[in-house]
């Protein structure tokens, strides 16, 4: 016969179980892990919600422009009785800093204008945004020299695209701005409105696994009480579904509740936690607001998963009253609890192997080792442990080990959390280095050759001519990048341009005829992406233009140009040593035309020449003489990083952070409530330095075993992506700090778990 | 011979409500003394501060005349390692360790080498009638081989004085009879001294004398 009863069973269950006494502290855990989890789960939808906001912004628009010259339309300014708008805008570069510099000629106020700008600076005049207003003031005069003469607005923050956005509205002339681009018509959004969630969704996927670790720790805590109360319910005839429900609720609400005070502390939590200057910039731009329903949907999220591991709890607690079998702990005894890291492991050698770029498969490797690390630690633990224990040393090593190899599960329950930050952050460490570089296909062409000390480039476009006094005549032709540094640039700051000087006559030289539309000598050359077909045999690229057209060469104004075919005779290349180029001409200082021109100016055509290895290796080593010899550094890569995706980078290693501090607190509690297991030692007269050294040497070889196995997965990791890439590592010392972190945090969580379970009345 | 145990005015607090509140008590050499009362009465909190577990807030114990309260935490542990054994109503054996290295364990603390304390142990093991079982672990065997082996963890480095918490409050009736009478047995083979505490009068009955708690006061001394 079934029960009946006057109230709802599991409300009522769940709340008395809630309001005990003894459920106070694992209340307070559980809220805690809600705290953390919905935290981490807002600040990446907020994030994600900021790079739209940020797209909205005057400095993340893009311009919009009428028909070009030559297409329809007619060049901007050329009509005096209509009042246009003139805009060209270039990025330079500056100490590894991207600074955008917008000139704009709008003579009679009538803008268009982009949202946050009222009015367009005058001739003279300039509006520049706080980032770079700050940089001008902090930097060597070299980049104040750009701006000198001008009188400088600082643009509103709200009205720049991110706090770190170096930008500046420079008023120009119409003279002076040129007649190469249409009129200015109006703005348009910089990118796709969902392109912030790319990361956001990449950000989250990185926070499941930590997330769900640590509301499953915490969702067990209590658990023995719990399975016990469930099972006398059971018994006295409290319906199955009651009890899981009871046990859903139980374990949902606290967590529920730390989730909802999270979402509404939010608000108040964004202009101080997410403006922290970080290496002089900032992290977000603009707040990271998430929209009430979003947030709501979190809080769901957060609880519903909370409630189905406390559901699994009473649902085991039902079993066993029932007698259909007894409830025991799952013990690690099976190898298939390493399947998902074995895998991981199989599908990175088959990436290796298969040296594709972006290859899922490395993805899929990396999200596999991520999440199999905790249960491969604790089996590979077990058996190390059961064969060190064969080991005679004493009695603290046979209990330590005979622990490890009964319980891994607990032993290596901080440890498996620690050992997932330490691998998320060496697999991060490939990655944003490779980030932190320029994607040119002929970079991992020219480092898959061997010339690796290649990469180079110019702060900015006019410090070129101070690099490059007199190049040897085989760079006139066949240098593919050159190294250039301003005069007051840090050498252990990596150029980021690569430029090749020329003019008309060393191009005539070059190709060995005269070039048509050349006479004002205003040319330069910049590859283009590859064509399909990569890698095409040399003799086919000898003396012809390859599939892509020939040199395609244009005037400064545009108004000229011509496709070239390389001249055989000059360009002659041995087998096998076709490369692909890379080159870029500037105009020398001195050229009479460059009042004319305004800025250098650039323009791109592919070119693919036949490389003679002998003038290679003159360009290579006058290169490589002329230029400091560099390394990438991480100081630089790590500061490259911040700029870009370091932000999310950070946010989830933060995230992960916190979750496995949370989590080695709930362990550290949990091991509170085992004092008995150590009371029964002391009372056989084991002292208790003994009992901290059976702890200790725990939480040694599993934090070993884990930073170990870590590790070596994102050392994995690292060898495939950078085999990948074509690059190689610049330093093992992030490895290091992540290894050397990871195992503090296992053993300062050993260390406060002896001093709970070792504090006891008996003294 | 004197007494190798003595309790003077022992008196322990737990807040405002008196565990222990003025107990005297001596024990002999190779004598067995029941403990019994109510539950609440004072019975465990007694038994740990006689063995050290627990200082008494006042009053004194003496090991061989030689007051446990003055002991450096070291000193208490040497003597309970040395000294003193122990069985508790679930045996509170080590669940990851093999009863033979359960056994062995008293020894080990004590330096002896592993082998020598396996074999020692494996004749304790096989004098209580759980010889064959030495390999197994906690969770493979019953309650009665459990209690079994946690007399012969007691016994095995030939202590002064064993202190027994209910050791037979979780076996039926006829486990009962046969762990405790080898308790006794073993014991007095040793020519330890027990110190038995239990609820149950029939056990204490068999005991050389017994002490009635109630409230933490000595209501019916022997």
């Amino acid at each position: 016969m079934r029960p009946t009863t006057t109230v709802p069973a599991a409300p009522a269950v769940a709340w008395r179980a809630l309001l005990s006494r003894q459920a106070r502290r694992r209340v307070v855990l559980l809220a805690l892990a809600g705290v953390v989890a919905a935290l981490g789960v807002l600040a990446a939808v907020g994030a994600a919600e900021v790079k739209g906001r940020e797209n909205a912004r005057s400095g993340a628009v893009e311009p919009l422009f009428g028909p070009q010259p030559g297409y329809g339309g007619v060049p901007v300014f050329s009509r005096p009785d209509v009042p246009e708008t003139g805009w060209s805008q270039l990025e330079h570069r500056y100490r590894g800093h991207i600074v955008k510099i917008v000139r704009v000629a709008d003579p009679h106020d009538r803008g268009p204008f982009p949202p946050g700008v009222t009015a367009w600076p005058r001739p003279g005049q300039a509006l520049v945004s706080p980032a770079l207003d700050r940089l001008i003031r902090s930097a060597p005069a070299s980049l104040g020299q750009w701006f000198a003469g001008t009188d400088a607005e600082v643009l509103p923050a709200a009205a720049v695209g991110s706090a770190g956005q170096l930008i500046a509205y420079l008023g120009v002339t119409p003279e002076e701005l040129g007649t190469l681009q249409g009129p200015l018509t109006g703005f348009g959004s910089a990118g796709r409105s969902g392109s912030g969630w790319y990361p956001a969704l990449g950000s989250m996927l990185f926070l499941v696994m930590p997330a769900f670790a640590l509301v499953l720790t915490a969702s067990r805590f209590g658990r023995q009480v719990r399975t016990t109360r469930y099972r006398a319910l059971r018994l006295l005839g409290l319906p199955a579904a009651h009890a899981r429900a009871a046990g859903a609720l139980e374990t949902a609400a606290p967590v529920a509740a730390g989730a909802l005070a999270a979402a509404l502390a939010w608000p108040f939590l964004l202009p101080e936690m997410f403006a922290l200057p970080l290496t002089g910039r900032w992290l977000f731009g603009a707040d990271l607001r998430v929209p009430a329903g979003r947030s709501a949907l979190i809080v769901l999220g957060v609880a519903v998963l909370a409630g189905a591991l406390g559901a699994a709890t009473a649902s085991g607690s039902d079993r066993a009253s029932r007698g259909v079998r007894l409830l025991r702990p799952v013990r690690l005894t099976s190898p298939w609890v390493a399947l998902l890291f074995g895998a991981g492991l199989l599908l990175l050698a088959v990436a290796y192997s298969r040296h594709k770029p972006r290859d899922p498969l490395l993805w899929a490797a990396i999200v596999l080792l991520g999440a199999g690390l905790p249960s491969a630690a604790a089996w590979v633990g077990q058996q190390l442990a059961r064969l060190l224990g064969r080991v005679e040393a004493g009695v603290v090593w046979l209990l330590a080990m005979r622990r490890l190899a009964a319980d891994p599960q607990s032993r290596f329950r901080v440890a498996g959390m620690v050992g997932i930050a330490v691998f998320a952050v060496g697999a991060a460490q490939p990655v944003s280095q490779v980030m932190a570089q320029p994607h040119l296909p002929w970079v991992a062409q020219a480092r898959a050759a061997g010339h690796t000390d290649l990469l180079a480039g110019a702060e900015t476009l006019e410090v070129v001519p101070l690099r490059l006094a007199d190049p040897p005549a085989a760079v006139h032709a066949l240098v593919p990048a050159v190294a250039l540094w301003s005069p007051d640039q840090d050498r252990a700051v990596r150029p980021a341009h690569a430029a090749l000087v020329a003019d008309c006559r060393r191009l005539e030289e070059l190709f060995a005829r005269p070039l048509p539309d050349c006479a004002g000598g205003r040319m330069m050359l910049r590859a283009a992406p590859l064509p399909a077909g990569d890698g095409q045999p040399a003799a086919q690229a000898q003396g012809r233009p390859d599939a892509g057209g020939g040199l395609l060469l244009r005037s400064a104004d545009r108004t000229r140009q011509t496709s070239v075919a390389p001249v055989a005779t000059t360009l002659d290349l041995p087998a096998d040593q076709d490369t692909p180029v890379w080159a870029v001409m500037v105009l020398p200082p001195d050229d009479p035309a460059l009042a004319e021109l305004g800025d250098p100016f650039q323009t791109a055509a592919y070119m693919r020449i036949a490389v003679d290895a002998a003038a290679w290796e003159e360009a290579r080593t006058w290169v490589v003489s002329s230029s400091p010899a560099y390394r990438l550094e991480n100081s630089y890569q790590l500061s490259g990083v911040l700029d870009s995706t370091g932000s999310w980078v950070l946010l989830g290693l933060t995230a992960s952070a916190a979750v496995t501090v949370l989590g080695a607190l709930l362990a550290v509690a949990e091991d509170g409530g085992r004092r008995r297991e150590w009371f029964a030692l002391r009372a056989l007269g084991m002292a208790r330095g003994r009992l901290t050294a059976v702890q200790f040497t725990e939480a040694l070889v599993a934090a070993a075993l884990t930073v170990a196995l870590a590790t070596l997965a994102s050392t994995g990791v690292t060898v495939t992506y950078l085999r990948i890439n074509e690059d190689r590592l610049d330093s093992g010392l992030p490895y290091l700090l992540a290894a050397g972190a990871g195992m503090s945090v296992v053993v300062l969580a050993a260390a406060a778990s002896s001093w709970a379970t070792l504090r006891t009345p008996y003294r | 011979m004197p007494p190798v145990l003595r309790a003077r005015a022992l008196h322990l607090s737990y807040g405002p409500a008196a565990a222990v509140a003025g107990v005297d008590l001596s024990v002999d050499p190779g004598e067995v003394v029941g403990v019994v009362g109510a539950s609440g009465s004072g019975k465990t909190t007694l038994l740990h501060c006689l063995s050290g577990l627990l200082l008494a807030d006042s009053g004194s114990v003496l090991f061989r005349d030689r007051p446990v309260e003055t002991m450096t935490v070291r000193q208490r542990d040497e003597l309970r390692r040395s000294h003193f054994g122990f069985v508790f109503q679930f045996g509170d054996l080590v669940p990851e360790l093999t009863l033979l290295e359960n056994v062995s364990l008293p020894l080990r603390l004590q330096g002896t080498r592993a082998a020598e304390a396996r074999r020692r142990a494996g004749e304790q093991l096989e004098a209580l009638g759980v010889g064959g079982l030495g390999r197994r672990t906690v969770g493979e065997v019953s309650g009665g081989e459990l209690q079994r082996a946690a007399i012969a963890r007691a016994l095995v480095h030939r202590p002064d004085v064993v202190f027994a918490d209910e050791p037979t409050g979780a076996l039926d009736d006829r486990n009962s009879e046969v762990v405790f009478g080898l308790l006794l047995e073993r014991a007095r083979e040793h020519g330890a001294a027990v110190v038995l505490v239990t609820h149950d009068r029939h056990l204490a009955a068999r005991t050389d004398r017994t002490v009635v708690l109630a409230a933490g006061r000595v209501v019916e001394p022997a």
